[in-house]
């Protein structure tokens, strides 16, 4: 299991901010689906993945980005991916993550975007 | 397919690879394959299973879907399981031939919860390992041919990892038997040899359990001196068996009440090497056994028998046993005379110690006494066989005395 992952769980008004920290790339990323179905469990409908600090994704971690994309889809919800690195935007474009969520380059912005929904 | 996509494809196999041939947690390993395979193939649901029963059972090993609560068994006609063995490759739940359908009726928690659409039996040289099942892309699309064959590479990998540790299960499970069975053939073994030490000592009534007190004795001294535990059940045997040679011995002369004529006590002297003869035959895991009962009555000075060996010559275990075997002697009764009382034999083998005994074996089976004595032995070997009309604190004082003496 990764030790150097790890999420970071902030909230900006109504929405809930995760804030992903080193590699996301074995069952050490469950983590984020956990706390992010807490937060729906708990009402929260907007949702923001920061990935300013996330070196390296794989497909263990595409698997459970897709798993909040679909609780995302199917829950009504919106969710907003912030700070990609180049490399990483190109995987969710493979990958088909980017269709169902929303991209911007700081937190600041998709909370605006958010907020005005 | 694009160079990116292809290039995440290899990289998943090359992570996959690792963690199968890793020496992690099964299970963990199972779980990482699955969401391996979810994230490569961008899809949402999918369930790995062990199959098991002869192919008849789907044990449940990861999934995403699937709930707590739901059946983690799935069911297997047996129509659908020929057909999996003679059709080991990707197949579409959409397609509906007669095999998946009935696996789909036997188990709604394929089209409820996992949703169903693709599948691939997992097999190994032939041998059913298990299902891998899909359910839909994130994207509402159907899965292309290169899907289907990436799903196909990446399911043989998880069929190795399934196999091989189906392999170690069974190794642990014949690994299991073969020490229940060991242990059996030990309880045997060792019931053989206390059934054949006790026939030996039936041969008189005067010496009845003698060989299994000597036996014991010979343990705890041993013990005392800081003999390995292997040591330890070579001589526990060599003890039970000692006098093994006095099956050869005419029953009137070890029964007689009056002292034995020179030739009767030639005739007595044999039972040491038909005991070596005897137990020469057979191959104990301990290899000085037969030699231990040849020598137990040879003596340090040399004037012992058969071989009339001196000190260093004769071997520890027969020195441990011959100081075993006369305490045993001295302390019960015999046709031609009362036992000892317990004083009197402590000061007889003092007496014989360098002449008989050695001073190191009697000092520690003097330690070994006192100890029992003053209870700080968990086991009592020795004092729970005596006569029990002695005054623990005359003989206490006597052993501390005489093993202060032996050890100056």
């Amino acid at each position: 299991m990764t030790k150097n992952f790890k999420v970071i769980r902030e909230t900006r008004g109504d929405v809930a901010l995760f804030k992903l920290q080193g590699y996301l790339n074995d069952l050490g990323g469950e983590e984020v689906e956990r706390l992010f179905q807490e937060e729906v469990g708990r009402g929260f409908k907007k949702f923001i993945l920061d990935f300013s600090r996330v070196a390296y994704i794989n497909s263990i971690g595409v698997s459970f980005l897709l798993g909040i994309l679909e609780t995302t889809r199917d829950g009504d919800l919106m969710l907003c991916f912030t700070a990609l690195s180049k490399i990483n935007e190109e995987l969710f474009d493979m990958v088909g993550l980017k269709k169902y969520a929303f991209v911007f380059p700081t937190n600041e912005e998709a909370c605006a975007y958010l907020n005005g929904r | 397919m694009e160079t990116a996509k292809l290039l995440f494809v290899f990289s998943t196999l090359s992570e996959l690879g690792q963690e199968i041939t890793s020496a992690g947690n099964f299970k963990r390993t199972v779980r990482a394959s699955l969401h391996m395979m979810l994230g490569t193939l961008s899809v949402v649901r999918g369930g790995i299973f062990s199959s098991r029963n002869g192919n008849l059972d789907y044990v449940l090993l990861a999934s995403r879907g699937i709930r707590k609560g739901d059946p983690s068994i799935l069911k297997v006609p047996k129509e659908t399981a020929r057909h999996f063995r003679n059709h080991p490759e990707v197949f579409t739940f959409k397609s509906r031939t007669g095999a998946v359908r009935a696996l789909l009726e036997a188990n709604p928690l394929l089209s409820t919860r996992l949703q169903a659409v693709l599948g691939v039996p997992l097999q190994v040289k032939g041998e059913p390992v298990g299902l891998i099942c899909l359910g839909p892309k994130l994207e509402p699309a159907p899965f292309t041919a290169e899907e289907k064959k990436i799903l196909s590479v990446l399911a043989h990998q998880i069929a190795i990892a399934l196999h091989h540790q189906r392999l170690v299960e069974d190794l642990k499970e014949k690994v299991r038997e073969n020490r229940k069975m060991l242990e059996n053939l030990r309880y045997i073994y060792d019931d053989t040899i206390r059934a054949f030490a006790a026939a030996i000592d039936a041969k008189d009534p005067y010496t009845r359990g003698h060989s299994a007190r000597v036996a014991q004795y010979t343990v705890a001294i041993g013990k005392e001196l800081g003999l390995p535990d292997e040591e330890l059940e070579g001589y526990y045997v060599a003890g039970l068996l000692h006098d093994v040679g006095k099956i050869i011995v005419d029953k009137e002369i070890i029964n007689k009440k009056r002292s034995l004529t020179p030739k009767e006590f030639a005739e007595i002297m044999k039972h040491t090497t038909a005991g070596y003869q005897i137990l020469s035959s057979i191959r104990f895991p301990w290899s000085d056994v037969p030699l231990i009962a040849k020598w137990h009555h040879e003596k340090l000075n040399g004037q012992g028998y058969p071989d009339g060996l001196k000190g260093e010559e004769i071997h520890l275990g027969a020195k441990i046993i011959c100081l075993a075997d006369a305490f045993d002697a001295m302390t019960s009764h015999r046709p031609y005379r009362r036992r000892l009382g317990f004083e009197k034999t402590l000061k007889e083998i003092k007496k014989n110690v360098g002449i008989q005994f050695e001073k190191e074996i009697v000092t520690a089976f003097f330690r070994v006494l006192k100890k029992e004595i003053e209870g700080k032995l968990e086991e009592q070997r020795i004092i729970p066989n005596l006569d029990k009309h002695f005054d623990p604190r005359v003989i206490h004082s006597l052993l501390e005395l005489t093993i202060a003496e032996l050890s100056s």
